[in-house]
């Protein structure tokens, strides 16, 4: 904010004091002359006007004092010549004296008084400066003249102009003045000086006018004017000349930088003077030629250099020719192993055999550089070719191609062959053909074997031989469009066979679903009227009858849990298995496991250990199915051990249930550990009708434990007893488990 | 006057089993092969317990279960349920149509006998 105001006050305070402003009222020379003359010029016109001013001053003073000192000896030597006149006050005496002064220019008036100051006469060129003179002498006039008996002047400004009026007394020697009366009367006034022996006997009044004066002043000021201006005009041609013959020089020193600016380094500057200025154009030819010579030198490096670019351009062109056809070529290579690629892709990605064709048909035609291509086949029955795939062909020509007649003989191909002009060609069986459609060369390349009656035909409206590149290149196509076409085949096949595989597996399982269950209806009656028959209800049951039939009970009992097995079996092959999730306790499960073995672990004198907290947590999943997986395991551990002790445990961890059982039974070897989860595999098939498992029981439990997103495992080791443990999400997921589930098969796709 | 139980089981053997093993033990045993010919006799013999067969041909068990249920006179006939067997799911669907127990096949005599005293002692 502090920062923004000064930046405003800095910004305020600008306008007021402009930067010109000071020297607004200076010119500012641009060029040598006008500085020289600026510098040079006032001084000359100060000095010039001081001695002026002073020498005029000094000259009308000069001239005012001859003035004073004319006017008196003037004024004397009038009362000396007008001493007689008066004394005798003879007018023709005083006025012939008077004309000794009137004829000079300077005298305005002059008047002559007698003894008592009265006027006696009085003269002058002008009668209105005469008049204005007095006609008597004034008191202290007179008074000063008996005084100081000399003339004095004084200044009296008139009517009719300036003057210096002159006053001198006319005196008397003592011995020409016999009357003393008269000296009597003015003797009140003279002095006690040298002159008391001479008598005042009149005054003489002279006007010197000083127009004369001022004329000659005047005169003189014109003349130094006129000094004054020629003066001037001499130093500026002074100025003149000398400042060019300082800028002279540094013009053309000037142009000549200029035209070496320009590129015209050959002028050299003439060099006149020997003062700085010639130095200065001295050093710059020097320059100018060192110049040159380096430009010169730089002129030729590069000449050299472009000579040397214009053969390296030359080299680089050819190579670049070379390189573009080894391009060329190589681009061509690319485009056919991308074509080879792109038709096994074909192959790999597609079972359409008429779609592998067809994109062999089209990299043919394109990379051989010609109208169209068409892969056949020879139809033996028709004695024809068919046309079983094409690129760029009409279908009428097609048509007219699989029309022609072609005897078994001589539908072989047993090697490339080419038509390079079809018109010269009399014995192609089809010439007419293939001309009428405008195709004049042909190419023909047989696919697999010697004994081929099938391949490719290119086509190409342009006469002339496909070259050897060309030929190449459609006989590797050709070739490996027939292991395509043979793999595509086989893959058809297999597929095909795939399919059937599935539906008779699929079959199987549904067979073996419907079978259980129609074998199952029967034996339930079996089972349930031998157990009628044991409780007596049709009458009392002989002992050793009452022996078989419970023999009969216990294998129909264990051919029903064969076929129980079979059809889960069955239902999970066939994805129709689905499990019924809901909350359990595993505790629960382990707990009603306990139950129904308890007494069969009696039987054998095994220890039954049972670790299942009760604060496992909540599960959720298939409980029935998860208690028919315990069982089994649990099942198998009392069947297999015949002494010490089976131990169920049931831990919880990471969000997963854990339980398994141990046995101190026989143990199991590895390979045989793989083979257990395997369908009517158990270790010893002779062991598992002695025990009564079906040898089912663990492929389903596995598949359960699967289904539920856990898995079931065992180990175990000859000798050393069995552990077998499954490990389920305390929640299993509802999506994925409830749907039909496919089994250990994948269907494929 | 003794208990009578409807039985409907379209197999002969199993009738034949259960009605030998429920009159043995004194009961008065009806029976009936079909879910329409079953439902019929519920309404018109108003027995005191039904044995019914899941797998039934035409109406099967499930739907005969449903509207022996829905009449209101019928309501309180405790029904047990036959399923195919144990693990098939056919329990819980049983219940849910509002049978009032169930057993699995393989059907030990036994174990049905004891179930019906239970409703019927």
């Amino acid at each position: 904010m502090l920062e923004a105001l000064g930046e405003e006050n800095r910004t305020g305070e600008a306008p007021t004091r402009p930067a010109g402003a000071r020297r607004a009222w200076l010119p500012r020379p641009s060029t040598l002359g006008g500085r020289i003359f600026w510098s040079v010029m006032p001084i000359i016109l100060v000095l010039w006007v001081v001695v002026g001013v002073w020498n005029i001053y000094d000259h009308r003073q000069l001239a005012t004092t001859e003035f004073l000192k004319r006017g008196r000896a003037m004024a004397g030597n009038l009362a000396y010549s007008s001493e007689l006149g008066v004394f005798t006050e003879d007018q023709q005496l005083l006025e012939a004296s008077l004309r000794g002064v009137t004829g000079d220019p300077d005298v305005a008036y002059v008047a002559i008084y007698g003894e008592d100051g009265r006027m006696l006469t009085r003269g002058g060129d002008d009668d209105l400066r005469v008049e204005s003179v007095s006609d008597a002498l004034v008191e202290n006039e007179q008074a000063r003249l008996a005084q100081e008996r000399h003339p004095f002047s004084k200044r009296v400004v008139g009517p009719g102009g300036d003057f210096i009026e002159f006053l001198a007394p006319i005196l008397s020697e003592q011995a020409r003045m016999p009357d003393e009366l008269l000296i009597g009367s003015l003797g009140d006034t003279r002095g006690q000086g040298e002159g008391s022996d001479q008598r005042m006997i009149g005054a003489v009044r002279l006007g010197l006018s000083l127009e004369g004066l001022e004329a000659n002043v005047i005169r003189l000021m014109q003349l130094w004017g006129s000094i004054t201006v020629v003066l001037i005009s001499l130093s500026l041609i002074a100025i003149y000349t000398l400042s060019r013959r300082i800028t002279q020089p540094v013009m053309r020193l000037t142009n000549q930088a200029k035209q070496i600016e320009a590129g015209f380094i050959d002028e050299v500057t003439e060099v006149e003077s020997r003062d700085e200025i010639g130095q200065l154009a001295v050093s710059f030819n020097r320059m100018a030629v060192a110049l040159k010579r380096n430009i010169d030198e730089k002129e030729h490096a590069l000449q050299r250099l472009r000579d040397l670019n214009r053969t390296l351009e030359d080299r680089i062109r050819q190579r670049t020719r070379e390189i573009e056809e080894q391009s060329e070529a190589l681009q061509r290579s690319l485009r056919e192993v991308q074509a080879m690629a792109e038709i096994t892709n074909a192959v790999s990605a597609s079972l359409d055999l008429q779609w592998v064709l067809d994109t062999i048909a089209g990299h043919a035609t394109d990379l051989s550089g010609s109208d169209g291509c068409a892969i056949f086949e020879f139809n033996a029955a028709r004695s024809r070719y068919d046309v079983v795939a094409s690129h760029n062909l009409a279908t009428p020509f097609l048509e007219a191609v699989a029309a022609v007649s072609v005897e078994p003989s001589a539908a072989v191909i047993a090697e490339p062959f080419q038509i390079p002009d079809v018109e010269k060609s009399e014995g192609y069986r089809f010439r007419d053909v293939v001309l009428r459609e405008g195709y004049r060369a042909v190419l023909v390349v047989p696919m697999g074997g010697e004994t081929a009656t099938r391949g490719a035909v290119i086509f190409r409206r342009e006469p002339g031989r496909f070259d050897s590149q060309v030929v190449e290149f459609v006989t590797t196509l050709a070739n490996q469009s027939k292991v395509a076409i043979d793999n595509a085949r086989l893959f058809q096949e297999v597929q095909r066979r795939e399919i059937e595989l599935e539906n008779a597996s699929r079959h199987k399982s549904q067979f073996l679903a419907n079978m259980s269950h129609e074998l199952r209806t029967p034996l339930n009656a079996i089972l349930g009227y031998t157990e009628l028959i044991l409780d007596d209800l049709y009458g009392a049951v002989p002992e050793r009858m009452r022996e078989v039939l419970e023999r009969v009970d216990h294998n129909g009992r264990h051919l029903l849990n064969l076929i129980n097995d079979v059809l889960d079996l069955s239902k999970i092959e066939a994805g129709r298995l689905t499990l019924s999730l809901d909350d359990y306790s595993m505790a629960e499960i382990v707990r009603s496991v306990v139950v129904s073995v308890e007494t069969l672990a009696a039987e054998k004198n095994l220890a039954l250990r049972v670790a299942a907290p009760a604060d496992l947590p909540v599960g959720f999943g298939d409980e029935r199915r998860l208690t028919q997986v315990l069982l089994n395991l649990v099942g198998n551990a009392i069947k297999f051990t015949e002494a010490g002790e089976v131990a169920i445990e049931a831990v919880a961890s990471d969000g997963r249930i854990r339980v398994s059982v141990s046995d101190t039974g026989p143990g199991i070897s590895e390979a045989d550990q793989e083979e257990i989860f395997k369908e009517f595999h158990q270790v010893d098939n002779s062991s598992t009708r002695q025990k009564g498992g079906t040898g089912l029981g663990l492929a389903i439990a596995k598949r359960i434990i699967e289904m539920h997103g856990g898995r079931l495992w065992v180990d175990s080791a000859p000798g050393r007893g069995s552990t077998f443990a499954f490990e389920v999400p305390v929640r299993v997921e509802r999506r994925g488990h409830e749907q039909p589930h496919s089994g250990n098969r994948g269907s494929g796709g | 006057m003794s208990s009578r139980i409807l039985v409907i089981e379209d197999q002969e053997d199993n009738r034949r089993i259960v009605r030998d093993l429920l009159a043995r033990a004194g009961y008065e045993v009806l029976e009936a092969v079909s879910g329409d010919s079953g439902v019929a006799m519920a309404e018109s013999q108003r027995p005191d317990l039904i044995l019914m067969d899941i797998q039934l041909p035409g109406l099967d068990g499930y739907q005969a279960t449903r509207r022996i249920k829905a009449n209101p006179e019928l309501r309180q006939i405790p029904i047990i349920a036959v399923t195919s067997y144990a693990l098939s799911g056919d329990d819980a669907k049983a219940l849910q149509a509002g049978c009032d127990a169930y057993l699995s096949k393989p059907v030990s005599p036994r174990a049905l006998l004891a179930k019906v005293r239970e409703y019927l002692p």
